[in-house]
């Protein structure tokens, strides 16, 4: 998610988006509403001050009204205790949130953690891209490796626990951009040894020793047809996209960052007594972008 | 007969060049993308079939195909090996003057039996 923070005082702005990215959120300051206009969605906060002179009572309310209508569960309207009626009949009847003065982190953290909660809460994913990526394992492993990976565990990500998916299935993870009408990735992890036999199966040859640059270059190849099998069977549904050129991240233990505003797809799959995960990130593209 | 691959994937060119074996001693050659195939096509004077992937940097498979057919090795028989399996892409590859098309992943058999409606093995 994003933020927006509506404010005069340098200070306060200050203070709430280094709270903000502590959260690991992005955080645009303005100073007008109309600076916020039609950017709000599912994807983003507004922290409203109410300390801001260049806003009368009036404009206040009726931005709130505006920004409830809008951003229903995500405004933060931010003042003083001396004003505390005025803030709770700003946010009264609705799911807006009042933030007292002085600012404290602790209080922004637990409220924007809920928000950001309720708001995963209501991210789905559709079945059809869901099973249009199983199918493209499957179908991949088994023309090209004869290897049967089996379903193990389908979960959604929880943006407030990253690190969901399990360290001992991320030795070389391979990554594919998506890009067109939905943007996204789709990343394959899997453990050294199931790296290397996969390798071994898709060329025929004998079993490498370590992650090298054919193993790399293996990975990659299995990302880029994975993502083209799941790409096809989802030609007739809204869901298309287009596909990079693959990437490849050699690590223990590495993370794959992807983007927080989106709903991730994390599928576990056993296959030949280890495990690999596939992690899918897909969104609406946005205007202008590419 | 001499044989061209182009594909940004060495594990891919690997792959194919496995199925080639199997349909006899061809001689094999590979280039990374569109460019360094058309300089292996001067460079070896023209080859006798030519697979090739889509999606790679520099010149992608559709604009190599279209820069073959322009030059003196245009009756180069072309066969497009891709993850992109829709059939406008499919049709779009034809139209640039791909003589067939086959979509990853695929078989041994399916490479093999490509090749032959395309050559008349």
């Amino acid at each position: 998610m994003k933020a927006y923070v509506l404010s005069s005082s340098p200070v306060e702005s200050r203070i709430l988006v280094n709270i903000l990215s502590k959260q690991g959120i992005a955080t645009t300051l303005v100073q007008a509403p109309d600076e916020i206009g039609d950017k709000t969605s599912d994807e983003c906060m507004i922290f409203l001050d109410w300390d801001n002179p260049k806003l009368s009572p009036a404009q206040k309310s009726a931005l709130c009204q505006l920004l409830r209508r809008d951003a229903a569960e995500r405004t933060f309207v931010v003042g003083q205790r001396a004003v505390e009626s005025e803030l709770v009949q700003a946010v009264e009847g609705r799911d807006s949130y009042v933030v007292y003065k002085p600012i404290e982190t602790e209080d922004v953290h637990q409220k924007v953690s809920y928000v950001r909660k309720a708001a995963f809460a209501k991210m789905k994913l559709d079945a059809r891209v869901i099973n249009a990526f199983v199918q493209g394992v499957a179908s991949t492993f088994e023309t090209m490796m004869q290897m049967s990976p089996v379903r193990d565990k389908v979960y959604m990500l929880d943006p407030e626990n990253p690190a969901g998916v399990t360290d001992a299935l991320c030795d070389i993870s391979g990554v594919m951009g998506l890009s067109g009408d939905y943007h996204g990735s789709v990343v394959i992890s899997l453990p050294v040894r199931l790296a290397l036999k996969a390798t071994a199966r898709m060329l025929g040859e004998p079993e490498r020793t370590s992650l090298d640059a054919g193993v790399r270059d293996c990975l990659g190849e299995i990302i880029n047809i994975i993502a083209g099998q799941a790409k096809a069977a989802l030609t007739s549904t809204p869901y298309r996209f287009a596909l990079a050129l693959p990437t490849v991240i050699v690590g223990k233990g590495h993370k794959v960052h992807i983007q927080e505003d989106s709903p991730t797809l994390v599928m576990v799959f056993s296959m030949e007594g280890d495990r690999f995960c596939i992690q899918v990130n897909i969104r609406p593209g946005k205007p202008g972008e590419v | 007969m001499r044989i061209l691959i182009v594909d940004d994937s060495s594990t891919m060119r690997r792959i194919i060049g496995n199925c080639l074996k199997g349909m006899g001693n061809h001689e094999i050659h590979e280039a990374n993308d569109g460019v360094e195939g058309m300089s292996k096509l001067d460079e070896l004077k023209g080859v006798d079939l030519i697979l090739t992937d889509w999606n790679m940097p520099n010149m992608n498979g559709l604009q190599f195909i279209q820069a073959v057919k322009a030059s003196q090795y245009g009756s180069t028989p072309m066969i497009m090996v891709t993850t992109e399996a829709e059939k406008t892409k499919v049709v779009e590859a034809l139209k640039a003057g791909a003589k067939n098309y086959v979509v990853k992943p695929f078989t041994p058999q399916v490479i093999q039996e490509k090749i032959k409606q395309v050559i008349g093995g």
